[in-house]
């Protein structure tokens, strides 16, 4: 004890320099922690995006394609999916209900869904959350559309500005459906998921805005105005995908089969958690580039704090030589720089734990708001303390390198004074 | 002369269209990799349903049909060893899960159960794949202890390496795989 008290009071001299490294070791402890915390966070946001639905089904694919290009507005389609197929598996005894999806069109680069209004209600994201109105509401009228909270305040609409849509999904549009303009009868509020990024129209819509087009061009000559459009038969021909809940979960794997193997049409069922498993598992592998460079940043704190105690050694001659003229053996002086390093890094430990769980309280609201990301702040596991204890271990052990040194030099060095 | 022809024609359109009706269908296979299973499992409520699929090779060391009374004797156990759910696949006991059902098939994969078969590959030693369909019902009485699934799968069938497993519960759903060194499966997050 006598020891630590000694390194204490030496550390208490040089008070600067101590606190600067105890600072630099507090950081990258935060920094080792908070990726952890980070990672953690976005798998479980990521992992969030969709929830409540038991199958995503759309044309036949891989279902990493068919969960891009559903979910997250990535990538195209390989095919559509025939409107009577959907109909079909809407009359599966076990689907309880089942929305559409039609993708294809954009607005200034944001994508344009087709959908009907159980989407609001049926889509469903981190734990059953459901998507809440900011201002205004679902569509009522035919050319309502339904806009993202990225989408309202990147471009700045308000309830009730006109838009116009784009075919094609690029974000400079040469065809536009300008006969046809939006009005904006809601804006959906955060979710930090690809809805914010995202138009949502009616699927009547969709057909109506292309009905007097051929092969993806307006004809010249035809057109049909909204008014026109409004009395024709819109049911569409195709969807891109459909999202599909089950009465119960027993009959998921009997219905993915049964639409995998449909004959009338080929199909791919996917069940969206599995597929953002694999996912994450292909882009989870910077998860460990981001452990490995935390970890460096913590080693080079603590090769930053041996240089420190190495340094001070040669001006700290006298405070070894008194030690060593009051009888402190070359022993004691050992354990006294190793507890110098082994009390700098607990305290950069503590202050880095306690700065991080300071710093997320402050900024947990403000990172879920910006980046959807949702932090949790839960007292440290049992391999983050294994982590921490490893990390004063080491600054121990570290200190027992100018300890050494201290050791070999107070044998007869700084007794004598040299002129 | 004219009515024999129009009726060779007849004759040929009533033989041809059944042919192009099986054209039209679209043929389609699943996947079949030896040494990887699938095992499937649907929870809610007390009860468990599960779902093997497991290529023959992994299960009795061939796929074609068994034709030497070696070969049937070793499917006969394999499928034995298969419909006994709780042994081959470990729930804990705190769960108090019994099986309720158990229905253990070996199928050839071009053929779905219950479709006519009539083609000719099924001749003995005609090169071929099988695979080995099991369906479970399974339920718990206190489903809330059903943390975590251990498997003698792999002790009990040589050729099988890796089992990718399927969960799907009301909590959501995940996937995880067994393999051969990590013959276990943890279901804390799903119940």
């Amino acid at each position: 004890m006598m020891i630590f008290r000694l390194a204490f009071q030496s550390l208490l001299n040089r008070w600067v320099t101590a606190c600067l490294t105890v600072l630099a070791i507090a950081v990258s402890v935060m920094l080792l922690l908070g990726v952890e915390k980070v990672r953690t966070g976005a798998r479980q946001s990521f992992a969030d995006t969709i929830s409540g639905t038991d199958l995503i089904v759309g044309a036949r694919s891989g279902s990493l394609n068919l969960l891009l290009y559903s979910v997250f507005r990535i990538g195209n389609a390989t095919n559509n999916v025939t409107w009577k197929s959907y109909q079909d598996i809407a009359k599966m005894p076990e689907v309880s209900w089942i929305v559409p999806l039609s993708l294809g069109d954009s607005h200034h680069g944001f994508r344009v869904l087709g959908t009907n209004a159980d989407y609001f209600t049926h889509y469903k994201f981190r734990h059953g959350q459901s998507m809440t109105f900011a201002s205004g509401g679902p569509f009522t009228d035919l050319f309502d559309a339904v806009i993202g909270s990225d989408v309202a305040d990147a471009l700045g609409y308000k309830v009730g500005d006109k838009i116009v849509v784009a075919h094609g999904v690029g974000s400079i549009s040469f065809v536009e459906h300008g006969d046809k303009p939006f009005r904006v009868s809601g804006i959906l509020a955060k979710t930090g998921t690809p809805i914010d990024r995202t138009v949502h129209v009616s699927l009547e819509a969709i057909e109506a805005i292309h009905i007097d087009w051929q092969n993806g061009a307006p004809v010249p000559g035809e057109s049909i105005s909204a008014d026109q459009v409004r009395k024709m038969d819109l049911t569409p021909r195709a969807i891109t995908a459909a999202m599909v809940g089950l009465n119960s979960k027993l009959a998921t794997f009997k219905v993915q089969r049964r639409i995998n193997d449909y004959p009338e049409e080929p199909l791919s069922a996917i069940m969206p958690g599995v597929a953002l498993q694999e996912l994450w598992g292909l882009i989870g592998t910077a998860e460990t580039a981001l452990s490995v460079v935390s970890a460096m940043v913590v080693a080079t704190a603590l090769l930053g704090m041996v240089t420190m105690i190495l340094t001070t050694l040669n001006e700290r001659r006298r405070e070894m030589a008194i030690l060593r003229s009051v009888g402190a053996t070359p022993a004691t002086v050992l354990g006294l720089l190793a507890a110098e390093g082994g009390l700098l890094t607990l305290a950069g430990v503590v202050a880095g734990t306690l700065g991080l769980y300071a710093g997320l309280a402050l900024l947990r609201p403000y990172i879920d708001h910006t980046y959807g990301l949702s932090l949790a702040i839960d007292p440290p596991r049992a391999d983050e303390w294994l982590k921490l204890g490893l990390i004063v271990a080491a600054g121990f052990v570290a200190g027992l390198l100018p300890a050494i040194r201290a050791y070999r030099l107070s044998l007869a060095d700084g007794m004598m004074v040299r002129v | 002369m004219s009515k024999v022809l129009s009726g060779l024609a007849s004759l040929a359109i009533f033989v041809t269209v059944p042919a192009l009706a099986e054209e039209a269908a679209h043929r389609q296979l699943g996947p079949h990799v030896h040494g990887q299973g699938t095992l499937d499992i649907a929870i809610d409520g007390k009860k468990i349903e599960m779902e093997l699929v497991s290529p023959g090779m992994d299960i009795v060391g061939f796929e074609h049909v068994a034709s030497t009374d070696d070969q049937k004797a070793a499917v006969e156990k394999a499928k034995a060893k298969l419909a006994d759910v709780l042994t081959v696949f470990k729930l804990p006991a705190a769960a108090k899960c019994k099986a309720e059902a158990a229905n253990v098939e070996n199928r050839k994969e071009t053929h779905k159960p219950g479709e006519k078969d009539d083609d000719d590959d099924d001749k003995p030693g005609a090169p071929q794949h099988s695979e080995f369909h099991a369906t479970y019902t399974i339920s718990c009485e206190a489903p809330e202890n059903v943390t975590g699934l251990e498997t003698v799968y792999f002790t009990n069938f040589a050729g099988a390496q890796l089992l990718n497993v399927n969960i799907t519960s009301p909590k959501g759903q995940t996937q995880a795989q067994m393999t051969r060194d990590k013959p276990t499966v943890d279901l804390t997050g799903v119940m």
